[in-house]
């Protein structure tokens, strides 16, 4: 409550609260306020409906002049998605604007769940299948589905 | 045999030796009278050979009569009457000439008595005589009789020595001494017969060799029959191996058949198989109606195509599967254009209330100039400053990445506003949307202006010494300072921005 990240994150998380978008909730740690989980849906109608993937959020004291680390803790298949989970957007690296707030940066990476850019890839083979076998792509989008039920 | 060819040597000693015994009977003649006799005796029968005929014959019958009488009396006693008699009948040949003839040699007989009465030595003469005497009838070969009557003069000879040799077994009985010399003679006959007997053994046994040989014929014949036998067993043999193989080559050829027919089962058994499985194909049935080992061998192959056909079968159903997932993503695609469609129609209503909300502010802001207009013409100028820093403040909670085109368009929106202020028409068009606007929406943008004015956009609080940049957006000196350090753009729009550019709002907080 010193800093002015931890009041910025304080009045984020409140809101969140009090005006939650569709598919999407998180909260911090109860020990650390810099450390958040949150909790994507897939949209619906399409191909990641009834996914749940878990993500964490490691926000730093420059927030919200600096951009937060984010990463998917489920596993994930998609082209802009790296193996360890680190998401490839551009709004996270140099298109950050301090106006953002968790709330955008999730329904920012929802969006980006059925708007893959495979231009600039980070996982190949999802991008491969993405481009040239849009039914394996597909089959392979479902078991990740299905495996997010359990996890 | 023997005897006769001796006979005949002894003929023909004498005939080669008629002039020594023409000699020597005259010799005889001077010697003997009786001889002489004998032989005058001799003379008178040579004119009748027809006569010596008759004489044969009846000497025949003669022995044949003598020894009817003797069968009445014993054996001894018929020898020594037998021998009796020949002396009667000696003596009766000067009776009759049939009689004299065999008194003739009856007469022979007697003499020899005499010769041996004389003495011992003289009865061996009288052996050689008897053999002289056997040799007188060879005398009377040299008569010039034709050589049918020698030969009638022959077998009389016969006769006459086997009649000579009874009378000398006859003299045996009667002498010890002549019985050993005639023992002896006995002997040499009974070795002669013995000779006779081993000629006859040897004629038995040449007939026994005979019958050997005959054995041994009859033997190699056996063998020649055992050995057609063996032949005709080989052939027999052979026959029954020939017989044997060609009925295993029949067995092996009804086997193969067998197997033939074995080989068209199997065929029939995986076509009606095939039947149960393709009930359309009568084709195969043509094909199995050839009976060649090639036709059957299409059948296989045909079963092969026909397991073919059914794998073919199975891989359209298969693909036919594969289909039904392909309607199903087909399906799936379907929906997916649907929702691709509702999320467009979603997006127009979320920028038609963004965009009803900046009207209905401008709409505030246009009546809040009518008021000022009406007092000062630089408070105006001032104002019309101050609106458009409200209407930042209205933007700023609303910003998002979508923003950033929305605030262009308003910025725009305020040079209207000025064109609109000159035209009075505008000015109504506006009022009258704005009335609208605030019968729907009077509660929600009230509580919206508030929250604008009150906060920053990067501190989301109220602000503190707020700036405000060339592109007309507010912030916190010290939240533009931090930010613009990092990057020299607005956070809001983007655009290129220092610090140096912001000016401070004091008119603003003055007046408030």
């Amino acid at each position: 409550m010193s800093t002015a990240a931890r009041r910025r994150l304080m009045r984020d998380f409140k809101r969140l609260q009090s005006d939650p978008p569709a598919g999407i909730s998180g909260a911090p740690l109860e020990n650390n306020i810099l450390m958040w989980q949150a909790v994507i849906f897939g949209p619906d109608d399409s191909i990641w409906e009834g996914a749940t993937f878990k993500l964490s959020l490691q926000f730093s004291e420059e927030y919200p002049n600096d951009a937060p680390t984010v990463k998917f803790l489920s596993k994930m298949f998609h082209p802009n998605v790296y193996a360890d989970g680190s998401i490839c957007l551009d709004i996270l690296q140099n298109q950050w604007s301090p106006i953002y707030d968790i709330a955008a940066i999730l329904t920012s990476i929802q969006s980006l769940l059925c708007d893959p850019n495979p231009n600039s890839p980070a996982n190949s083979e999802s991008a491969r299948l993405f481009r040239e076998n849009k039914r394996e792509y597909n089959r392979k989008v479902k078991e990740i589905v299905e495996q997010s039920w359990s996890s | 045999m023997y005897k006769y060819n001796l006979q005949n040597y002894f003929t023909l000693l004498y005939l080669f030796e008629n002039p020594p015994e023409q000699f020597n009977g005259e010799d005889q003649d001077e010697n003997d009278n009786d001889e002489i006799q004998q032989s005058q005796s001799n003379l008178p029968p040579i004119p009748t050979p027809s006569t010596s005929t008759y004489t044969s014959t009846t000497t025949i019958t003669t022995t044949t009569t003598t020894p009817t009488p003797t069968t009445p009396i014993t054996t001894n006693i018929n020898d020594k009457e037998s021998v009796s008699i020949s002396n009667i009948n000696v003596n009766d040949d000067s009776s009759s000439p049939n009689k004299r003839k065999l008194g003739e040699i009856g007469n022979s007989t007697p003499s020899q008595p005499p010769s041996k009465k004389v003495s011992t030595p003289k009865s061996n003469e009288s052996n050689k005589s008897v053999n002289y005497s056997g040799a007188s009838p060879s005398n009377e070969g040299y008569s010039p009789s034709p050589s049918p009557s020698s030969k009638y003069i022959k077998t009389p000879i016969s006769n006459s020595s086997s009649l000579s040799n009874t009378p000398l077994s006859n003299s045996s009985n009667n002498n010890n001494n002549n019985n050993n010399n005639n023992n002896n003679n006995n002997n040499n006959n009974n070795n002669n017969n013995n000779n006779n007997n081993n000629n006859n053994n040897n004629n038995n046994n040449n007939n026994n060799n005979n019958n050997n040989n005959n054995d041994n014929n009859d033997n190699d014949k056996s063998k020649e029959i055992s050995e057609d036998d063996k032949f005709t067993l080989k052939k027999q043999q052979s026959f029954n191996v020939n017989f044997t193989q060609s009925l295993n080559d029949e067995v092996l050829s009804y086997t193969s058949s067998d197997y033939y027919r074995d080989n068209i089962d199997n065929p029939t058994e995986t076509y009606t198989s095939s039947d149960n499985l393709n009930y359309e194909n009568f084709d195969e049935e043509l094909i199995f109606s050839a009976p060649n080992n090639k036709d059957i061998i299409h059948i296989i192959d045909t079963d092969n195509k026909s397991s073919s056909s059914s794998s073919l079968s199975s891989l359209p159903s298969s693909s036919s599967q594969t289909n039904q997932p392909k309607n199903k993503s087909s399906s799936t695609t379907t929906k997916t254009t649907p929702s691709s469609t509702k999320t467009r129609t979603t997006s127009p209503t979320v920028t038609k209330t963004n965009q009803i909300s900046p009207n209905s502010i401008n709409k505030f802001n246009s009546s809040n100039n009518n008021n000022n207009n009406n007092a000062i013409t630089p408070s105006k100028k001032k104002r019309i400053d101050y609106d458009l820093i409200s209407g930042t403040r209205v933007k700023t909670p609303k910003k998002s990445a979508i923003v950033s085109k929305q605030p262009k368009g308003f910025l725009s929106t305020p040079k209207k506003n000025t064109t609109t202020v000159d035209d009075d028409g505008g000015d109504d068009d506006e009022t009258a949307t704005s009335k609208n606007n605030e019968d729907l929406n009077k509660n929600t943008n009230k509580d919206s202006d508030k929250n604008e004015k009150d906060f920053c956009p990067i501190c989301q609080s109220e602000f503190v010494n707020p700036y405000y940049s060339p592109c007309n957006h507010t912030c916190c000196f010290e939240c533009w300072n931090q930010w613009l350090s990092l990057k020299l753009e607005c956070p809001v729009c983007r655009e290129r921005c220092r610090i140096k550019q912001c000016k401070p709002l004091t008119n603003l907080d003055s007046q408030q």
